[in-house]
C-alpha cells in the first residue's frame, strides 16, 4: 500500500506540475494563434520560412512550466518591477549565460544587433542591382514607397493623442511600427529590437503576415491608383550593365550611406558586403555559404526567438491590434506612394514609364515585382515588366534600411 | 538654424508623442526628406559610375575599331537576285495543309485569299511561356 501511495503522490505532484493544470486562458489563445500562424505557413504557404519558426518559437515560449524564454532578463517583461530593475541594471549577461535557456541565449543575437544583418548579407549575395544600376531613377520610386513608414508613425503618434492609455505609443514605439511599410523583415527586427523590443513579437507576425498578403493588398490599390492605359505600358528594354559598374557599386553606396546615416551602416553595409561578394565571382564558396547554409541557420534562430517574444502577457493586448492595422495601412501607404511617383513618371516621360513599377518600391523582395508583373501582364499579356520592377524593389530594401536608420539616428 | 534642429532633436528622443506635436511633424519631415535625399545622392552616383564606366569601354571600342580597319575591297561581282516567290510556295503550303488538318473535321470549304506576316510580337511564343511560368504562384 505504501509504495501506492508512494507512486500515487508522484502522478499527482507530476499532474499538478504538468502545462495543462498550469495553463492560463492567454496562454492558451496564444498557442492557438500559433496553430493559425503555422496553418498560414504550411497550407497557405504564407512566407513559410520565417513565420513557421515564429508560429513554433511563439507556442514554445507560451508552454506553461516549460522557462523557455524570460522577457524579464531582456526587459521586454510587462511586469512593472522586473522592468524598473532592467532600466537601473540593463542587460544582465552574466545572468543571460547562467540561467537562461535555449531561446535566451539565442535571443542575444537579436538583442545585440547580430542575425538581421546577417541575413542581409545572405540578401546582398542572392540580389541583382542590375535593374537599379540600368535605370538609376528608379531608386525615387524606392525612396517614395517609404512614406508608409513615416505616415503610420505619426498615425500612431496621432493614437496616444486621443488619449486612451492602452492605445498610446511612445515616439520610439510609433517608430517601430512604422517600419513594418518598409516591407522589410530583418530591418523591421532589427529597428524594434533596438527601439521598442516589448513589441517585438508583434510587429514581426505582422510584418511577414504581410509581406505574404502583398499578392493580396497590392493589386487593387495599383488598378484604383492607375488607367488601364498606364498600366498597359511597355517599357523598352534595359541597358546592359557592366561587370565594373557591378563592383563599383556595392562599394560606393556603401560609403555614401554609411557616411550619411551611420546607423544605417550595419544593414546597408552588410546587403552590400554580400553583393559585392557575388559581383566579384573571385569568392564563389562565401556566396553560396552566406546566401544558403549561413541564411538557413540564422533564419531559423531569428525566427524561433522573434516568436518566443510573444509571451501571453506582450501579445494579447489593444497594442497588438493595432500594430496589425497600423501595419495594413502602412503598407496601402507606401504602395500608393510608390504608384503616384510612378505616375509622375509616366507624365514626366511622355508615357514611356509604367506606374505600375512603382509599387514595388515596398521592399517584399521579389514578390511586388511579381506582382506588378503580374497586373501589367493582365493588361497586356506580352508585357514584361518584371525587370524594370526589380529596379524599385530593391531600391526599396535600400530604402527602408536609410529610413530604419534616420528613425534610430532619432530615437536611439 | 543647426541650434533649432538639436534642441528639436533631444526633444524627439526623451519626450513621448502625447507631449510634442511639433516633434512628431519635425521627425515625419525629416524622414521624408533625408530619405529622398540620400537616394537622390546616390541616383547621382550611379549616373557618375556608369559615366566613367562607359568612358573606359568607349576608348576600348575606339581602339579596337582603328585597330581593325578595312583593308581596300575589290569591287563585289553581281549577285543573282533569288526571287522570294520561290520560298512563299513552300511556306503558304505548309499554311494551307496546317488550316486543312484544323478545319477538316467540320464539313465546309475554305479558300485562302491572302496571307499576312502578323505584326511582330515584343516577345516569342517561347519568350512569353516563360514568363507565365516565373510569374504563376502570383
Amino acid at each position: 500500500m505504501e509504495i501506492f501511495d508512494v507512486f500515487w503522490n508522484a502522478l499527482v505532484a507530476l499532474v499538478q506540475k504538468s502545462g495543462f493544470c498550469n495553463i492560463t486562458v492567454q496562454q492558451g489563445l496564444m498557442i492557438a494563434v500559433s496553430f493559425l500562424l503555422m496553418y498560414l505557413a504550411i497550407v497557405r504557404k504564407f512566407e513559410p520560412l520565417l513565420l513557421l519558426p515564429i508560429a513554433f518559437g511563439m507556442m514554445l515560449t507560451n508552454i506553461p512550466g516549460a522557462e523557455m524564454f524570460h522577457p524579464g532578463f531582456f526587459g521586454i517583461s510587462p511586469d512593472p518591477e522586473e522592468a524598473a530593475e532592467f532600466a537601473v541594471n540593463g542587460v544582465n549577461f552574466g545572468e543571460v549565460l547562467h540561467d537562461g535557456g535555449l531561446l535566451d541565449i539565442l535571443y542575444l543575437g537579436v538583442k545585440l544587433q547580430i542575425f538581421p544583418p546577417l541575413i542581409f548579407l545572405g540578401i546582398g549575395c542572392m540580389t541583382d542591382f542590375g535593374p537599379l544600376i540600368a535605370n538609376p531613377k528608379s531608386l525615387l520610386l524606392g525612396a517614395a514607397a517609404q512614406l508608409g513608414i513615416f505616415v503610420t508613425f505619426l498615425g500612431a503618434c496621432l493614437l496616444s493623442l486621443t488619449g486612451i492609455t492602452d492605445v498610446a505609443f511612445t515616439f520610439k514605439q510609433a517608430a517601430s511600427i512604422g517600419i513594418i511599410g518598409g516591407a522589410d523583415g530583418p530591418t523591421a527586427i532589427f529597428l524594434t529590437s533596438k527601439l521598442a523590443p516589448e513589441l517585438l513579437g508583434s510587429i514581426a507576425v505582422a510584418a511577414y503576415s504581410y509581406m505574404a498578403l502583398v499578392p493580396v493588398i497590392q493589386p487593387p490599390i495599383m488598378k484604383l491608383l492607375t488607367t488601364k492605359k498606364e498600366r498597359s505600358v511597355v517599357m523598352g528594354n534595359l541597358r546592359p550593365v557592366t561587370k565594373r559598374e557591378k563592383i563599383i557599386f556595392p562599394i560606393a553606396v556603401t560609403i555614401i550611406v554609411a557616411f550619411i546615416i551611420p546607423d544605417a551602416t550595419p544593414l546597408v553595409g552588410m546587403l552590400m558586403l554580400g553583393n559585392l561578394f557575388r559581383e566579384s565571382g573571385v569568392v564563389d564558396r562565401l556566396v553560396k555559404t552566406a546566401s544558403n547554409e549561413l541564411m538557413n541557420i540564422v533564419t531559423i534562430m531569428l525566427g524561433v526567438v522573434v516568436g518566443a517574444t510573444a509571451t501571453a502577457e506582450n501579445f494579447l493586448t489593444l497594442k497588438t491590434i493595432m500594430i496589425v492595422a497600423l501595419g495594413l495601412i502602412a503598407f496601402c501607404i507606401g504602395t500608393a506612394g510608390g504608384l503616384l511617383l510612378g505616375k509622375l513618371m509616366y507624365k514626366l516621360s511622355g508615357g514611356k514609364i509604367n506606374p505600375l513599377i512603382g509599387s514595388a518600391g515596398v521592399s517584399a523582395v521579389p514578390m511586388a515585382a511579381r506582382v506588378a508583373q503580374t497586373v501589367g501582364a493582365k493588361e497586356n499579356p506580352s508585357n514584361f515588366l518584371l525587370m524594370h520592377a526589380m529596379g524599385p524593389n530593391v531600391a526599396g530594401v535600400i530604402g527602408s534600411a536609410v529610413a530604419a536608420g534616420v528613425l534610430l539616428n532619432l530615437f536611439g | 538654424m543647426t541650434d533649432n534642429l538639436l534642441r528639436t532633436m533631444a526633444i524627439i528622443t526623451d519626450v513621448s508623442a502625447a507631449d510634442n506635436i511639433n516633434a512628431m511633424w519635425a521627425t515625419v519631415i525629416t524622414g521624408i526628406i533625408v530619405v529622398f535625399l540620400i537616394l537622390a545622392v546616390l541616383i547621382g552616383l550611379l549616373y557618375v559610375i556608369s559615366f566613367f564606366s562607359n568612358l573606359g569601354n568607349k576608348k576600348k571600342k575606339e581602339t579596337k575599331a582603328a585597330a581593325a580597319a578595312p583593308a581596300p575591297v575589290p569591287a563585289p561581282a553581281p549577285v543573282e537576285v533569288i526571287e522570294e516567290d520561290e520560298d512563299d510556295a513552300e511556306i503558304i503550303a505548309v499554311i494551307s495543309a496546317a488550316i486543312a488538318a484544323y478545319t477538316a473535321g467540320d464539313g465546309k470549304s475554305y479558300a485562302i485569299k491572302k496571307i499576312k506576316r502578323a505584326e511582330k510580337q515584343p516577345r516569342s511564343s517561347w519568350g512569353n511561356a516563360g514568363v507565365n511560368e516565373n510569374t504563376r504562384p502570383f
